[in-house]
Protein backbone atom coordinates (compact mmCIF):
# COMPACT_ATOMS: atom_id res chain seq x y z
CA UNK A 1 0.00 0.00 0.00
CA UNK A 2 0.96 4.13 -0.33
CA UNK A 3 0.77 4.25 -3.60
CA UNK A 4 -0.95 6.81 -5.11
CA UNK A 5 -3.93 6.01 -7.69
CA UNK A 6 -3.09 6.40 -11.02
CA UNK A 7 -5.01 8.36 -12.96
CA UNK A 8 -5.82 7.44 -16.49
CA UNK A 9 -7.79 10.32 -17.80
CA UNK A 10 -9.08 13.77 -16.93
CA UNK A 11 -11.89 13.69 -15.38
CA UNK A 12 -14.41 16.13 -16.55
CA UNK A 13 -17.58 15.42 -14.41
CA UNK A 14 -19.77 18.45 -13.57
CA UNK A 15 -22.29 18.22 -10.80
CA UNK A 16 -25.11 20.28 -11.09
CA UNK A 17 -27.64 21.28 -8.40
CA UNK A 18 -31.07 20.28 -10.19
CA UNK A 19 -32.83 21.25 -7.20
CA UNK A 20 -34.64 17.39 -7.08
CA UNK A 21 -34.78 14.72 -9.26
CA UNK A 22 -38.09 15.78 -10.86
CA UNK A 23 -36.44 18.56 -12.53
CA UNK A 24 -34.05 16.91 -13.63
CA UNK A 25 -36.08 14.53 -15.54
CA UNK A 26 -38.22 17.16 -17.29
CA UNK A 27 -35.03 18.95 -18.24
CA UNK A 28 -33.79 15.94 -19.63
CA UNK A 29 -36.67 15.96 -23.14
CA UNK A 30 -35.30 19.35 -23.83
CA UNK A 31 -32.19 19.86 -24.97
CA UNK A 32 -32.06 23.74 -25.55
CA UNK A 33 -33.29 23.92 -21.29
CA UNK A 34 -30.56 21.67 -20.40
CA UNK A 35 -28.04 23.02 -21.61
CA UNK A 36 -29.23 26.64 -20.50
CA UNK A 37 -29.46 25.45 -17.19
CA UNK A 38 -26.08 24.23 -17.04
CA UNK A 39 -24.56 26.93 -18.18
CA UNK A 40 -26.42 29.39 -15.71
CA UNK A 41 -25.48 27.21 -12.98
CA UNK A 42 -22.03 27.26 -13.89
CA UNK A 43 -22.22 30.61 -14.22
CA UNK A 44 -23.91 31.07 -10.94
CA UNK A 45 -20.93 29.47 -9.34
CA UNK A 46 -18.35 31.79 -10.68
CA UNK A 47 -16.58 28.66 -12.02
CA UNK A 48 -15.05 27.45 -15.87
CA UNK A 49 -15.25 24.28 -17.06
CA UNK A 50 -12.02 22.41 -18.05
CA UNK A 51 -11.40 22.69 -21.14
CA UNK A 52 -8.55 21.38 -23.55
CA UNK A 53 -5.13 22.44 -23.38
CA UNK A 54 -4.98 24.17 -26.24
CA UNK A 55 -8.54 26.20 -25.82
CA UNK A 56 -8.56 29.84 -24.50
CA UNK A 57 -12.88 28.90 -23.50
CA UNK A 58 -15.95 29.96 -24.62
CA UNK A 59 -19.44 28.88 -24.11
CA UNK A 60 -20.39 27.29 -26.74
CA UNK A 61 -21.74 24.07 -25.27
CA UNK A 62 -24.05 21.57 -27.45
CA UNK A 63 -25.39 17.68 -26.16
CA UNK A 64 -23.04 15.48 -26.55
CA UNK A 65 -24.74 11.92 -25.95
CA UNK A 66 -26.00 9.96 -23.19
CA UNK A 67 -26.24 6.82 -21.53
CA UNK A 68 -28.70 4.75 -18.79
CA UNK A 69 -26.70 3.73 -15.53
CA UNK A 70 -27.51 0.67 -15.08
CA UNK A 71 -26.67 0.85 -11.41
CA UNK A 72 -29.37 3.60 -10.85
CA UNK A 73 -32.46 1.59 -12.68
CA UNK A 74 -31.19 2.89 -15.89
CA UNK A 75 -31.17 6.74 -14.98
CA UNK A 76 -30.34 9.20 -17.72
CA UNK A 77 -26.82 10.72 -17.47
CA UNK A 78 -26.19 13.31 -20.20
CA UNK A 79 -22.64 14.19 -21.60
CA UNK A 80 -21.83 17.99 -23.13
CA UNK A 81 -19.58 18.76 -25.66
CA UNK A 82 -17.89 22.38 -26.40
CA UNK A 83 -18.18 22.89 -30.11
CA UNK A 84 -14.72 24.53 -30.36
CA UNK A 85 -12.26 22.64 -28.24
CA UNK A 86 -14.36 19.46 -28.73
CA UNK A 87 -14.10 18.85 -24.58
CA UNK A 88 -16.51 16.71 -23.14
CA UNK A 89 -18.43 16.81 -20.03
CA UNK A 90 -20.43 14.39 -17.60
CA UNK A 91 -23.48 16.00 -16.16
CA UNK A 92 -24.24 14.50 -13.14
CA UNK A 93 -27.36 15.86 -11.05
CA UNK A 94 -26.72 16.31 -6.97
CA UNK A 95 -28.73 13.37 -7.01
CA UNK A 96 -26.47 10.98 -8.20
CA UNK A 97 -22.65 10.16 -6.70
CA UNK A 98 -19.95 9.48 -9.78
CA UNK A 99 -19.40 5.72 -10.64
CA UNK A 100 -21.95 5.11 -6.95
CA UNK A 101 -25.20 3.81 -6.69
CA UNK A 102 -25.12 4.87 -3.06
CA UNK A 103 -27.93 7.79 -2.69
CA UNK A 104 -26.39 10.98 -1.66
CA UNK A 105 -27.91 11.24 1.80
CA UNK A 106 -26.79 7.90 2.57
CA UNK A 107 -23.57 9.43 1.90
CA UNK A 108 -24.10 12.51 3.74
CA UNK A 109 -24.88 10.98 6.92
CA UNK A 110 -22.02 8.47 6.86
CA UNK A 111 -19.46 10.97 5.70
CA UNK A 112 -20.95 13.27 8.58
CA UNK A 113 -20.49 10.15 10.77
CA UNK A 114 -16.68 9.41 10.13
CA UNK A 115 -16.21 13.06 10.21
CA UNK A 116 -17.62 13.96 13.64
CA UNK A 117 -15.45 10.38 15.09
CA UNK A 118 -17.61 7.25 14.35
CA UNK A 119 -15.64 4.25 13.44
CA UNK A 120 -16.07 2.67 9.95
CA UNK A 121 -17.76 -0.22 10.96
CA UNK A 122 -20.40 1.79 13.05
CA UNK A 123 -20.61 3.99 10.18
CA UNK A 124 -21.52 0.79 8.06
CA UNK A 125 -24.18 -0.11 11.09
CA UNK A 126 -26.15 3.17 11.03
CA UNK A 127 -26.35 3.36 7.02
CA UNK A 128 -26.82 0.76 4.46
CA UNK A 129 -23.19 1.03 3.15
CA UNK A 130 -20.17 -1.37 3.85
CA UNK A 131 -16.77 -0.09 4.91
CA UNK A 132 -15.07 -0.60 1.66
CA UNK A 133 -17.94 1.50 0.35
CA UNK A 134 -17.08 4.03 2.39
CA UNK A 135 -13.74 3.94 2.73
CA UNK A 136 -13.84 4.16 -1.89
CA UNK A 137 -15.99 7.02 -1.54
CA UNK A 138 -13.54 9.10 0.64
CA UNK A 139 -10.68 7.85 -1.94
CA UNK A 140 -12.67 8.49 -4.47
CA UNK A 141 -13.00 12.46 -2.66
CA UNK A 142 -9.56 12.61 -2.27
CA UNK A 143 -8.58 12.41 -6.24
CA UNK A 144 -8.90 16.19 -6.58
CA UNK A 145 -5.91 17.99 -5.34
CA UNK A 146 -6.61 19.75 -2.13
CA UNK A 147 -5.02 22.92 -3.53
CA UNK A 148 -6.82 22.69 -6.57
CA UNK A 149 -10.44 23.16 -4.54
CA UNK A 150 -8.98 25.43 -2.06
CA UNK A 151 -8.63 28.17 -5.13
CA UNK A 152 -11.86 27.35 -6.71
CA UNK A 153 -13.09 28.91 -3.72
CA UNK A 154 -11.51 31.82 -4.20
CA UNK A 155 -8.86 31.67 -1.34
CA UNK A 156 -5.50 32.99 -2.61
CA UNK A 157 -2.49 30.31 -2.30
CA UNK A 158 -1.02 30.74 1.20
CA UNK A 159 1.87 33.39 1.29
CA UNK A 160 2.77 32.08 5.04
CA UNK A 161 1.74 29.23 6.82
CA UNK A 162 2.34 26.55 9.56
CA UNK A 163 3.95 23.43 8.65
CA UNK A 164 4.73 20.03 11.02
CA UNK A 165 4.64 16.57 10.58
CA UNK A 166 3.24 13.69 12.51
CA UNK A 167 4.27 10.08 12.85
CA UNK A 168 0.86 7.68 12.57
CA UNK A 169 -0.82 4.73 11.31
CA UNK A 170 -2.78 4.84 8.11
CA UNK A 171 -4.93 1.21 7.90
CA UNK A 172 -1.88 -1.61 8.58
CA UNK A 173 0.74 0.73 7.31
CA UNK A 174 3.18 3.75 9.19
CA UNK A 175 1.88 6.53 7.83
CA UNK A 176 4.05 9.74 7.81
CA UNK A 177 2.26 12.42 7.47
CA UNK A 178 3.91 16.41 6.47
CA UNK A 179 1.01 18.65 6.53
CA UNK A 180 0.81 22.54 5.46
CA UNK A 181 -2.14 24.63 7.48
CA UNK A 182 -3.18 28.61 6.97
CA UNK A 183 -5.44 28.87 9.70
CA UNK A 184 -8.92 26.61 9.52
CA UNK A 185 -7.40 25.80 5.59
CA UNK A 186 -5.55 22.58 5.27
CA UNK A 187 -3.60 22.83 1.92
CA UNK A 188 -1.63 19.59 2.05
CA UNK A 189 -1.19 16.00 4.26
CA UNK A 190 0.82 13.32 3.28
CA UNK B 1 9.21 14.89 3.91
CA UNK B 2 11.02 17.10 1.63
CA UNK B 3 9.47 15.56 -1.65
CA UNK B 4 6.12 15.86 0.32
CA UNK B 5 6.45 19.52 0.53
CA UNK B 6 7.94 19.51 -2.76
CA UNK B 7 4.45 18.24 -4.04
CA UNK B 8 3.04 20.64 -2.48
CA UNK B 9 5.11 23.19 -4.31
CA UNK B 10 4.45 22.01 -7.78
CA UNK B 11 0.89 21.84 -7.20
CA UNK B 12 0.71 25.16 -5.82
CA UNK B 13 3.10 26.41 -8.89
CA UNK B 14 0.68 24.96 -11.21
CA UNK B 15 -2.08 27.24 -9.50
CA UNK B 16 -0.41 30.43 -9.63
CA UNK B 17 3.28 30.06 -11.76
CA UNK B 18 4.40 33.35 -9.36
CA UNK B 19 3.67 31.87 -6.61
CA UNK B 20 6.49 32.52 -3.83
CA UNK B 21 6.07 31.48 0.04
CA UNK B 22 7.25 34.25 2.07
CA UNK B 23 7.20 32.85 5.60
CA UNK B 24 6.79 29.34 7.21
CA UNK B 25 5.90 28.93 11.34
CA UNK B 26 7.60 25.34 12.40
CA UNK B 27 7.52 23.84 15.88
CA UNK B 28 11.89 23.93 15.50
CA UNK B 29 12.45 20.37 15.02
CA UNK B 30 15.40 19.87 13.26
CA UNK B 31 14.48 17.65 10.26
CA UNK B 32 11.66 20.27 9.64
CA UNK B 33 13.84 23.02 9.58
CA UNK B 34 16.86 21.30 7.30
CA UNK B 35 13.80 20.33 5.03
CA UNK B 36 12.05 23.59 4.66
CA UNK B 37 15.30 25.29 3.95
CA UNK B 38 16.56 23.19 1.47
CA UNK B 39 12.95 23.57 -0.69
CA UNK B 40 12.75 27.45 0.05
CA UNK B 41 15.58 28.66 0.63
CA UNK B 42 16.04 32.37 1.88
CA UNK B 43 12.44 31.97 3.41
CA UNK B 44 12.38 32.79 6.77
CA UNK B 45 11.40 30.48 9.33
CA UNK B 46 9.64 31.11 12.49
CA UNK B 47 9.74 29.09 15.51
CA UNK B 48 6.06 28.10 17.42
CA UNK B 49 6.25 30.44 20.85
CA UNK B 50 4.20 27.54 22.36
CA UNK B 51 6.69 24.80 21.82
CA UNK B 52 9.13 27.34 23.11
CA UNK B 53 7.31 27.65 26.54
CA UNK B 54 6.85 23.29 26.50
CA UNK B 55 10.51 22.87 25.78
CA UNK B 56 12.31 25.13 28.16
CA UNK B 57 11.52 23.45 31.41
CA UNK B 58 13.12 20.47 29.91
CA UNK B 59 16.12 22.58 29.15
CA UNK B 60 16.44 22.77 33.36
CA UNK B 61 17.14 19.85 34.74
CA UNK B 62 17.85 18.99 38.55
CA UNK B 63 15.67 21.79 40.13
CA UNK B 64 12.79 21.90 42.65
CA UNK B 65 9.49 21.93 40.43
CA UNK B 66 8.77 25.63 41.54
CA UNK B 67 11.90 26.90 40.63
CA UNK B 68 11.04 25.08 37.07
CA UNK B 69 7.42 26.88 36.86
CA UNK B 70 8.73 30.13 38.20
CA UNK B 71 11.06 30.01 34.81
CA UNK B 72 8.93 28.95 32.41
CA UNK B 73 6.27 31.96 33.97
CA UNK B 74 9.38 34.51 33.39
CA UNK B 75 9.70 33.29 29.90
CA UNK B 76 6.26 33.40 29.09
CA UNK B 77 6.02 37.43 30.38
CA UNK B 78 9.27 38.20 28.26
CA UNK B 79 7.64 36.34 24.93
CA UNK B 80 4.54 38.19 25.64
CA UNK B 81 6.01 41.81 26.32
CA UNK B 82 7.77 41.02 23.34
CA UNK B 83 4.53 40.67 21.23
CA UNK B 84 3.08 43.58 22.57
CA UNK B 85 6.05 45.48 20.84
CA UNK B 86 6.14 47.15 17.70
CA UNK B 87 9.12 47.11 17.00
CA UNK B 88 11.79 45.14 18.51
CA UNK B 89 14.64 47.39 18.62
CA UNK B 90 12.31 48.72 21.29
CA UNK B 91 11.92 45.86 23.17
CA UNK B 92 15.49 44.83 22.79
CA UNK B 93 14.44 41.23 22.57
CA UNK B 94 18.37 39.83 22.27
CA UNK B 95 19.21 41.80 25.40
CA UNK B 96 16.42 40.21 27.06
CA UNK B 97 16.82 36.64 26.42
CA UNK B 98 20.94 37.09 27.62
CA UNK B 99 18.95 38.79 30.82
CA UNK B 100 17.00 35.68 31.29
CA UNK B 101 20.05 33.28 30.46
CA UNK B 102 21.98 35.03 33.20
CA UNK B 103 18.76 34.57 35.70
CA UNK B 104 19.08 31.25 34.51
CA UNK B 105 22.60 30.73 36.00
CA UNK B 106 21.53 32.41 39.01
CA UNK B 107 18.65 30.20 39.98
CA UNK B 108 19.34 26.91 38.55
CA UNK B 109 22.93 26.61 38.51
CA UNK B 110 25.77 26.59 35.89
CA UNK B 111 25.00 23.57 33.93
CA UNK B 112 21.45 24.36 33.50
CA UNK B 113 22.36 28.44 32.44
CA UNK B 114 24.82 27.07 29.90
CA UNK B 115 22.14 24.35 28.06
CA UNK B 116 19.79 27.48 28.34
CA UNK B 117 21.81 29.77 26.36
CA UNK B 118 22.85 27.59 23.55
CA UNK B 119 19.18 26.39 23.28
CA UNK B 120 18.02 30.28 23.64
CA UNK B 121 20.71 30.89 21.00
CA UNK B 122 19.99 28.38 18.72
CA UNK B 123 15.84 29.31 18.73
CA UNK B 124 16.77 33.26 18.65
CA UNK B 125 16.21 33.48 14.98
CA UNK B 126 13.19 31.60 14.82
CA UNK B 127 11.29 33.94 17.58
CA UNK B 128 12.79 36.99 15.61
CA UNK B 129 11.28 36.21 12.68
CA UNK B 130 7.68 35.67 14.45
CA UNK B 131 7.89 39.10 15.83
CA UNK B 132 8.81 40.67 12.74
CA UNK B 133 6.36 40.02 10.55
CA UNK B 134 2.55 40.82 12.25
CA UNK B 135 0.64 38.64 9.76
CA UNK B 136 2.79 35.45 11.20
CA UNK B 137 1.01 33.26 13.25
CA UNK B 138 3.30 32.85 16.44
CA UNK B 139 1.75 29.53 17.49
CA UNK B 140 1.12 26.49 15.86
CA UNK B 141 -2.24 25.30 17.94
CA UNK B 142 -4.58 24.88 14.68
CA UNK B 143 -1.67 22.71 13.07
CA UNK B 144 -1.99 20.24 16.18
CA UNK B 145 -5.88 20.50 16.15
CA UNK B 146 -5.50 18.90 12.58
CA UNK B 147 -2.99 15.98 13.39
CA UNK B 148 -5.64 15.23 16.09
CA UNK B 149 -8.49 14.95 13.94
CA UNK B 150 -6.74 13.16 11.42
CA UNK B 151 -4.75 10.82 13.90
CA UNK B 152 -8.35 10.38 15.60
CA UNK B 153 -9.88 9.00 11.97
CA UNK B 154 -6.98 7.05 11.08
CA UNK B 155 -6.74 5.00 14.28
CA UNK B 156 -10.75 4.27 13.56
CA UNK B 157 -9.30 2.71 10.55
CA UNK B 158 -6.92 0.54 12.10
CA UNK B 159 -8.76 -2.72 12.24
CA UNK B 160 -9.51 -1.67 8.46
CA UNK B 161 -7.73 -3.71 6.23
CA UNK B 162 -7.48 -3.09 2.26
CA UNK B 163 -3.75 -3.79 1.00
CA UNK B 164 -4.44 -2.18 -2.49
CA UNK B 165 -5.48 1.17 -1.34
CA UNK B 166 -4.16 4.59 -1.78
CA UNK B 167 -2.91 6.31 1.41
CA UNK B 168 -2.15 9.14 -0.46
CA UNK B 169 -6.36 9.38 -1.85
CA UNK B 170 -7.73 8.40 1.56
CA UNK B 171 -6.11 11.13 3.30
CA UNK B 172 -6.54 13.61 1.05
CA UNK B 173 -10.37 12.48 1.26
CA UNK B 174 -10.41 12.96 4.69
CA UNK B 175 -8.71 16.29 4.10
CA UNK B 176 -11.78 17.37 2.35
CA UNK B 177 -13.85 16.87 4.41
CA UNK B 178 -11.90 18.36 7.23
CA UNK B 179 -11.72 21.66 5.09
CA UNK B 180 -15.98 21.44 4.01
CA UNK B 181 -17.53 20.02 7.25
CA UNK B 182 -18.88 22.69 8.78
CA UNK B 183 -17.44 22.99 12.42
CA UNK B 184 -19.00 25.11 14.40
CA UNK B 185 -22.68 24.71 15.86
CA UNK B 186 -23.23 27.56 18.56
CA UNK B 187 -19.88 29.73 18.21
CA UNK B 188 -18.75 32.99 16.05
CA UNK B 189 -18.05 30.34 13.04
CA UNK B 190 -21.35 28.38 13.68
CA UNK B 191 -22.08 26.62 10.45
CA UNK B 192 -18.99 27.75 8.05
CA UNK B 193 -16.20 25.50 7.11
CA UNK B 194 -12.75 25.83 7.65
CA UNK B 195 -12.61 27.64 4.46
CA UNK B 196 -15.36 30.27 4.56
CA UNK B 197 -13.80 30.86 8.24
CA UNK B 198 -11.02 32.10 5.90
CA UNK B 199 -12.25 33.81 3.44
CA UNK B 200 -13.13 31.72 0.84
CA UNK B 201 -16.35 31.29 -1.13
CA UNK B 202 -18.54 27.80 -1.22
CA UNK B 203 -20.78 27.52 -4.20
CA UNK B 204 -23.45 26.41 -1.81
CA UNK B 205 -25.40 26.62 1.83
CA UNK B 206 -24.91 22.39 1.86
CA UNK B 207 -21.43 20.72 2.60
CA UNK B 208 -22.33 17.97 0.76
CA UNK B 209 -23.48 19.37 -2.35
CA UNK B 210 -20.15 21.74 -2.18
CA UNK B 211 -17.93 18.27 -1.56
CA UNK B 212 -20.13 17.10 -4.45
CA UNK B 213 -19.43 20.32 -6.87
CA UNK B 214 -15.82 20.91 -5.68
CA UNK B 215 -13.83 17.51 -5.99
CA UNK B 216 -16.56 16.99 -9.11
CA UNK B 217 -13.46 17.18 -11.48
CA UNK B 218 -14.93 19.20 -14.43
CA UNK B 219 -13.98 23.06 -12.74
CA UNK B 220 -11.27 25.25 -12.42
Amino acid sequence: MGTAGTQTRHNRTITIDFQDEATYIRLLHDGKAFVEFVLAFVRALGFQHTHTATCRGGRCLTRHSHYARVRLGGFTIWRLQYTRCKAVFTVLPQCVLRYRSLRPEVARDVLLATHGGLSVELCAVIGPISPMALYRLVCALGSQSLGGVSTRCGLPLPVSFLADEKHSRCLTDKAYLPTIVTGRVLWHLG
Amino acid sequence: MTESYQAFQRAALQQGPSYRVQGVLIDGFDSTTKSLRTLLPGVRLGTCLRHALVKLPKKLAAIPFPVRNALRSQFHTLLYRARQRKRLRVFALGQRLRHFADHVTRVAGTTNGERGRRWLQDKKAGWYAVFEDPWRPVTSTLLDQVHNAIEWKLFMMKAFHHPQGSQQAFLTGLAHLYNLIPYQRRAQHAGQCGREVEGGKVPTQDWFLNLQILTSGGFR
